[in-house]
């Protein structure tokens, strides 16, 4: 540990070498800003509204089941810009699906910014681990009226970090690395299916790993104007066991145990791709956004119920999963009618492959698409249709309107 | 058992350390040349567009485009030069 401890000092002295130069350049704007003003409060915030019809079918069977759900979400986000170079920001992230309210905190942290040097961050922040969390997940920037397989608020992608990060970036290169509290490893003590999961959302109560871990992503924007950014993301977790549906000790419902003192390691890899480029040619912009990751958490050791549920038996499997998704959009902004440049199309591809072996194991993919209507730039009403075909032979379709909103 | 831990994570925070130091030689040599040579309407169209639909400068009090400048700034790891531009003109452009 006291060796990790040394590489993080180090990482932390690289990027605090550059501070002299920085100091001298900030005079000017600290003139400026003398007085506190209480204006340099600010709320927004963003919400949404949707309805979703879902048909589930077997491939084999011509009968299927129809469901429909109300999902309503709220964010409001207070900014405070205390003084040019420190900025507090926090989200509260109020949703209501399947008519069950739940609140979590989207993030609440603070930054200080150093010209050249960039920014130092602590609290809770979005993961900078690929682009979907940080960038991309608020339904009014998100063209779809949902996440990519497995992008979800359940899913299997690094959601927030509750630690410390640095950043910076120029035109052509920019970077985030960051040192954090490691996500817990569902035990499955409330949902036994869900044992060996990461658990990469944590709601207000929710157990925090003393672990720590680290990540960071880069991102390369070849040319001048921004038009393209590839970047790649690493995060290494020291992922413990633990509850994380009620707060305090985990509570187990099996008898004979597994190890719940059981440290994982778990590596999470991952590649993005963004383009957005203004073709007049066409009369409008196309958009182009994709990631792909894949974890690795090692052999997980569990127990389950054997098939007679008399008896439990212990399993063992690879805790390893792929998701990943491209989207494509198309808006005719140069478009003469009026109406017509509001619009836009999207078309989205994905995947997900759970591990095999673990009672959460899936291999699903999805294809969807659809028609954005922009009333203004923060304001969008979506309508979509996915198919998601599963290994299991069957398919779920649905139907979604949304209608999403930043203000 | 540390050490078994280590192994894994050594190759990424040493990735990490190389990446640090690439960028700092990059940010001392070139600066942020590139940028200052353009407005802030040209970068406020670029730049502000890359996640969502480009904002309105309307939308917001001069007040309110100062804290959110800084929360782009962020967000988006924008340098301090170009969001400073980027706000200039929202504020300019806004009516207020
Ligand atoms: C890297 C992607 C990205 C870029 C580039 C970007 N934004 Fe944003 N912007 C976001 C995200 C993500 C949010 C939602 C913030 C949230 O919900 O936490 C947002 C929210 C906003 C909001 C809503 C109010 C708020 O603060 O949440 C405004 C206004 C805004 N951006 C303006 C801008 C401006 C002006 C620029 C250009 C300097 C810009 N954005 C560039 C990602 C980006």
């Amino acid at each position: 540990m006291s060796k990790l401890i040394k590489y993080i000092c180090f990482i932390l002295f690289l990027s605090i070498a550059p501070f002299h130069q920085s100091f001298a350049q900030e005079g000017d704007s600290v003139q400026k800003f003398k007085s506190f003003k209480l204006s340099r409060i600010t709320f927004t915030g963003n919400g949404y509204c949707g309805f979703d019809l879902e048909l589930d079918k077997q491939l084999t069977d011509t009968t299927g089941m129809t469901s429909s759900s109300i999902s309503v979400g709220l964010a409001p986000i207070l900014l405070w810009k205390i003084t040019p170079n420190l900025f507090f920001e926090s989200e509260l992230d109020l949703m209501m699906e399947h008519g069950m309210v739940t609140a979590e905190l989207g993030y609440a942290n603070l930054t200080y910014s150093i010209h050249k040097f960039g920014t130092i961050q602590v609290g809770k922040f979005l993961s900078p681990f690929g682009l979907f969390s940080e960038r991309y997940h608020p339904f009014w920037i998100n063209n779809a009226p949902n996440e990519p397989l497995g992008f979800d608020h359940e899913g299997y992608s690094p959601q927030s970090e509750l630690g410390l990060c640095i950043r910076n970036g120029t035109t052509h290169f920019n970077y985030a690395v960051y040192v954090s509290s490691s996500p817990l490893m569902d035990t499955g003590a409330d949902v036994v299916k869900n044992a060996g999961k990461i658990v990469y959302h944590t709601d207000f109560g929710t157990d925090i790993n003393d672990k720590i871990g680290f990540g960071g992503r880069v991102g390369v924007l070849p040319f001048k104007n921004s038009v393209l950014e590839i970047g790649a993301s690493y995060k290494w977790m020291q992922l413990k066991l633990g509850d994380h549906y009620h707060g305090g000790t985990v509570t187990h419902s099996h008898s004979s145990g597994e190890d719940l003192s059981a440290l994982y390691i778990g590596n999470i890899y991952a590649i993005d791709l963004t383009l957005q480029k203004n073709l007049p040619g066409i009369k409008g912009r196309i958009e182009i956004k994709a990631q792909a990751q894949y974890s690795d958490a090692g052999k997980n050791n569990f127990i389950k119920l054997s098939p007679s549920g008399k008896t439990e038996v212990a399993y063992t499997y690879l805790n390893t999963t792929k998701i990943g998704y491209v989207l494509f959009a198309y808006k005719p902004v140069f478009a003469n009618n009026k109406i017509l440049k509001k619009t836009g199309i999207y078309l989205r591809g994905g995947y997900m492959e759970l591990p095999l072996g673990s009672l959460w194991y899936e291999n699903t993919q999805e294809v969807s698409g659809g028609f954005n209507y922009s009333f203004k730039w923060n304001n969008t009403l979506k309508l979509g249709y996915q198919q998601i075909l599963s290994a299991k032979k069957s398919y779920t379709n649905s139907i979604m309107i949304q209608w999403a909103t930043a203000f | 058992m540390g050490n078994g831990i280590l192994k894994n994570g050594k190759k990424g925070l040493v990735a990490m350390a190389i990446i640090l130091i690439a960028f700092w030689l990059h940010s001392c040599k070139t600066g942020e040349k590139v940028a200052v040579e353009k407005s802030g309407a040209e970068l406020w169209s670029e730049q502000c567009s890359r996640c969502h639909n480009m904002p309105d400068p309307t939308t917001y009090s001069d007040d309110k485009w100062e804290t959110v400048s800084m929360h782009m700034k962020v967000r988006a790891n924008i340098s301090t030069k170009e969001i400073e531009l980027i706000k200039q003109f929202l504020q300019s452009a806004n009516g207020d």
